[in-house]
């Protein structure tokens, strides 16, 4: 007996006529624009097969440095479900009330034709008629436009999401601060942002009570030998995050044949903890007896380096704070390759609060 | 009331399961709960004790049934998989199973569509039905009858307002229905109202009151897993107390909208038709859930026309809310579509997986030995429990029952008392203890042992805190550790243990055992774990007989202290 097909079928997709982008440039919040030919055209979106703006693949999600490591299966690039595929366009659609301004959906986008304006996401749909055409979805369609993506891929450029600012910033930390605490939204963002940032990256599963290990990563590029464990901790217990952290690291170990040394940890939280709190002495101490450096960093700082397609190398442990040095922010201006403009102590960003 | 049994299981990992089942076994017949809890360890979709996959399936199948974690996890998918239909029992028991053809397809679809045939699954949902064994009596398509319901709520309901509400009712009874409505709107507006009719409900039925609460969970996870309702918290419902409500999203109210314009087509009036209309009415019922879930029906519109023909009468131009893998046996519904399953054996997999050691105990033994022992009795608290112990043993009392006598006073200490109390114990033997000034965070250990070599930070549960020692008092452990001989503020060595004290020795002893032995093995430390009867045994074994203890036992502890009383 044969399966019936959807409803809501794919029927084109776009693909470039006979020009191909030769470069692609952005400034911020604005959509990319192509090179074609001798011209500067603004991007606009391709209706991809599989849109990589949506859906993130198996490999990204899934390290296999970690055999042990159960793992969610949630594909999606959005957080919070924002972006949904319009069948009558044939391009993805964002839902600006639910939106959080992540910019994870953009800066995947191969064209860049994703971009924040006045506060809105938005998706270019008119597209030059002169360049690009539309095709039957079909098998050859298919075949066609992954060819065409896998040469536009391969041009080296970077994305420019949006310039941080305090009050960008405020507003993505107040819509996370509804979240509650079971919600899968704080991982799911860390994951995507690491993924991003050029690592595969795995989250526990949503309601597993046995892993304790909130998320592991490993680098993509098979070269890239970096691995560790992360804690991701949301809300105020940073020194839970710190006992967690020598935890996974221990478990690893004796487990699954993940030696403590090459284990390059992380924490990351939404906000540094203050002096006080404790946690950074803690992480001294750490690394005094145990001479493990573990990294510290907000979800503000990942979000800034994602903006800006910044690569980064956390095998470097160059994301390291302690009591004696309680700042990413060179680190992350460093990977900029520019000053930040979110001032000192702006919501535990980059340095604890004030 | 409609016992719902609790899953505990995510939309997505719901998902997530099935395909794998679906990728493993959707060219067998059938397959057993033995084969699909192999899956789902191999799959790596449930873990215990910290170990995934095969390693959690070779623990779970050396102990005994009922603890056999990776089996049970398998039945409860197995439950939600047939009360959503996308699975079915082959022949006349529980198992094997085979899938549906509505499983067919959500198998097949990817994320973004299964969603919507989800939801028609989730209202498929109904009773009575001829596939499962239920515990109640309500005949009611209950996501149907729970989202009119919150329709004529004003949009929001408290959970327990299902269980008297549409959870305990006969939906195709219209005045039945309106009595309750009439009955949940007399209740509001009072929280004194509310406590009264939900004991009322579980006096009636005779159940404590977490048994309609749990049942709640399982349909509140489906409603919020379709998106047809959120949280949100109100004191409006039942003031003045603020409860964690429902509310109705506009998707849910659509849904409910939608609905209403169906024929419900229940079991009774199935059985009351003759073999072709129940036959047109099965292909109906499902290709009718198809198309809504956006899928095209176009190839077998042919089919849907004769069979809407042949059921004009019953459907009245309405289309039919009926789903028969939900309602009765897959043979029958499977003769009406035309499918056909080969009866080849099932496949039966041989579970051999390399068995994981794991140590179930750790226990060291602190000897005790007769000997003159000098109770250190210099200070004022040392003393007083000296003499304590020592009237009590006037009165003949065995050791054991002392110790008992004691350890029972103590269940309800809070910090302020049972920490110092702690501290004390170590003191009559023989230890110089500092406890901590709460708050003081420099010394993050909640008391200390002084020594001028084997200084060891205690952490400290009272049983208020937690009755049981867990994980994170041995993580707390650790960390005191790390900074004792990071920040030098006492002289100890590497090799010097770490110890926490507790009530009750911890629930999940395997579990802590295990990550007693993975930092052992990754840093080197030893964390030594007492629980207060067995620290109270060796104080009191030191007072009554002046019994000396094997010092050298308790700095280098690792893993639980056993004493044995002479
Ligand atoms: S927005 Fe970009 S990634 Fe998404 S479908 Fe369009 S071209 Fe593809
Ligand atoms: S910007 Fe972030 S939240 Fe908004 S649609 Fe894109 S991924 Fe979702």
């Amino acid at each position: 007996m044969s399966l019936l097909d959807r409803n809501d079928r794919r029927k084109h997709l776009t693909v470039f006529r006979s020009i191909f982008p030769r470069d692609i440039e952005q400034t911020y919040n604005e959509p990319a624009r192509l090179l074609l030919s001798e011209e500067w055209v603004i991007s606009s979106c391709m209706s991809c097969d599989d849109p990589p703006c949506m859906r993130l693949s198996e490999h990204e999600i899934e390290c296999p440095e970690f055999p042990e490591f159960s793992y969610e299966r949630d594909f999606s690039v959005c957080p919070v479900r924002a972006i949904r595929w319009s069948y009558e366009s044939e391009t993805p659609e964002i839902d600006n009330r639910l939106c959080i301004g992540c910019g994870l959906c953009a800066v995947r986008c191969p064209v860049g034709a994703i971009y924040r304006k006045d506060n809105h996401m938005g998706v270019v749909r008119r597209r030059s008629e002169q360049y690009t055409v539309r095709i039957p979805y079909t098998r050859s369609g298919v075949e066609k436009q992954r060819g065409q993506l896998t040469i536009v891929n391969k041009i080296a450029w970077k994305h420019r999401f949006q310039k941080e600012s305090d009050q960008i910033m405020r507003k993505i930390y107040h819509a996370l601060s509804n979240v509650d605490g079971r919600s899968m939204i704080p991982n799911l963002l860390v994951r995507n942002l690491l993924i991003s940032l050029g690592y595969k990256c795995a989250i526990s599963r949503s309601g597993d009570v046995y892993t304790r290990i909130d998320a592991v990563y490993s680098g993509k590029a098979s070269w890239d030998k970096t691995l560790g464990a992360i804690e991701i901790e949301f809300g105020r217990d940073t020194l839970d995050a710190s006992r967690s952290i020598l935890d996974d690291i221990a478990v690893l170990h004796s487990r699954s044949n993940i030696d403590k040394d090459r284990n390059c940890a992380m924490v990351v939280c939404l906000s540094f903890p203050n002096k006080r709190q404790g946690y950074f002495q803690v992480i001294k101490d750490i690394k005094n007896v145990l001479g493990l450096e573990i990294q510290t960093l907000s979800l503000g700082a990942l979000l800034i380096l994602t903006w800006n397609s910044s690569i980064i190398n956390l095998g470097k442990k160059e994301f390291y704070a302690d009591f004696d040095h309680l700042s990413i922010r060179q680190a992350t201006e460093f990977r900029l390759g520019r000053t930040i403009n979110i001032s000192e102590g702006c919501l535990g960003i980059l340095e604890p609060k004030k | 009331m409609i016992r719902f049994r609790n899953p505990g299981t995510q939309y997505t990992t719901q998902i997530q399961v099935f395909k794998e089942l679906y990728k493993e076994y959707s060219d067998c017949a059938s397959f057993s709960l033995d084969d699909m809890a192999h899956t789902i360890a191999r799959t790596r979709l449930m873990t215990a004790y910290g170990y995934a996959g095969g390693a959690a399936l070779a623990l779970s199948q050396t102990e005994n049934d009922s603890l056999n974690s990776t089996k049970m996890n398998a039945k409860m998918y197995a439950e939600v998989f047939r009360l959503l239909g996308w699975v079915s029992s082959v022949g006349s028991g529980s198992y094997p199973l085979c899938f549906t053809y509505i499983g067919y397809h959500v198998a097949n679809a990817d994320d973004e569509e299964v969603r919507s045939l989800y939801e028609q699954c989730v209202i498929g949902i109904n009773n009575p039905q001829e596939i499962m064994d239920v515990l109640y009596t309500e005949e009611v398509r209950f996501f149907k009858a729970a989202l009119l319901t919150f329709q004529d709520m004003d949009g929001i309901m408290y959970k327990h307002e299902l269980c008297y509400g549409p959870m305990s009712v006969d939906d195709l009874d219209a005045q039945q229905y309106k009595r309750m409505i009439t009955r949940l709107k007399s209740i509001r507006g009072s929280y004194a109202r509310y406590q009264k009719a939900y004991k009322e409900l579980c006096d009636s039925l005779s159940v404590k009151p977490t048994l309609p609460d749990n049942s709640t969970r399982l349909p509140i996870a489906f409603m919020k897993s379709c998106g047809w309702v959120e949280s949100e918290r109100s004191n409006t419902l039942f003031p003045p107390k603020s409860l964690e409500c429902l509310r109705l999203t506009q998707h849910g109210n659509e849904m409910a909208e939608s609905i209403k314009m169906l024929k419900d087509l229940r079991l009774k009036e199935f059985r009351s038709y003759d073999g072709k209309v129940r036959q047109a009415l099965i292909r109906l019922g499902i290709y009718s859930m198809l198309e809504r879930a956006g899928y095209d029906t176009t190839p077998v519109q042919s089919i849907i026309w004769k069979d809407t023909a042949t059921c004009e009468e019953i459907l009245n131009s309405k289309k039919l809310l009926f789903s028969p893998y939900q309602t009765i046996r897959v043979d029958e519904v499977d003769a009406a579509m035309g499918i056909v399953r080969e009866s080849t054996s099932s496949r039966s997999t041989n579970v051999s997986l390399a068995g994981i050691q794991r140590t179930d105990s750790l226990n060291k033994r602190i000897r005790l030995s007769a000997g003159n022992n000098l109770v250190h009795d210099s200070d004022e608290e040392v003393q007083s429990f000296t003499e304590k112990v020592k009237s009590l043993r006037a009165q003949n009392l065995r050791i054991v029952d002392i110790v008992q006598i004691i350890f029972d006073g103590m269940i309800a200490a809070t910090q302020t008392r049972f920490y110092p109390f702690v501290a004390m114990l170590f003191r009559v033997l023989g230890f110089e203890v500092q406890v901590s000034r709460p708050g003081d965070n420099g010394a993050r250990w909640d008391a200390i042992i002084i020594d001028e070599i084997n200084s060891i930070p205690i952490e400290i549960k009272s049983p208020t805190e937690e009755q049981h020692i867990s994980l994170k008092a041995i993580r707390q452990a650790l960390e005191n550790k790390v900074i004792l001989l990071s920040r030098n503020t006492h002289p100890t060595t590497p090799e010097t243990t770490s110890l926490a004290v507790g009530y009750y020795l911890p629930n999940d002893r395997a579990e802590v055992t295990n990550l007693i032995l993975d930092f052992k093995k990754a840093y080197g430390f030893s964390i030594g774990v007492i629980d207060l009867s067995t620290l109270l045994k060796i104080a009191v074994s030191v007072i009554v007989d002046g019994s000396s203890f094997d010092r050298q036992a308790l700095i280098r502890l690792e893993g639980f202290a056993r004493v044995s009383l002479r």
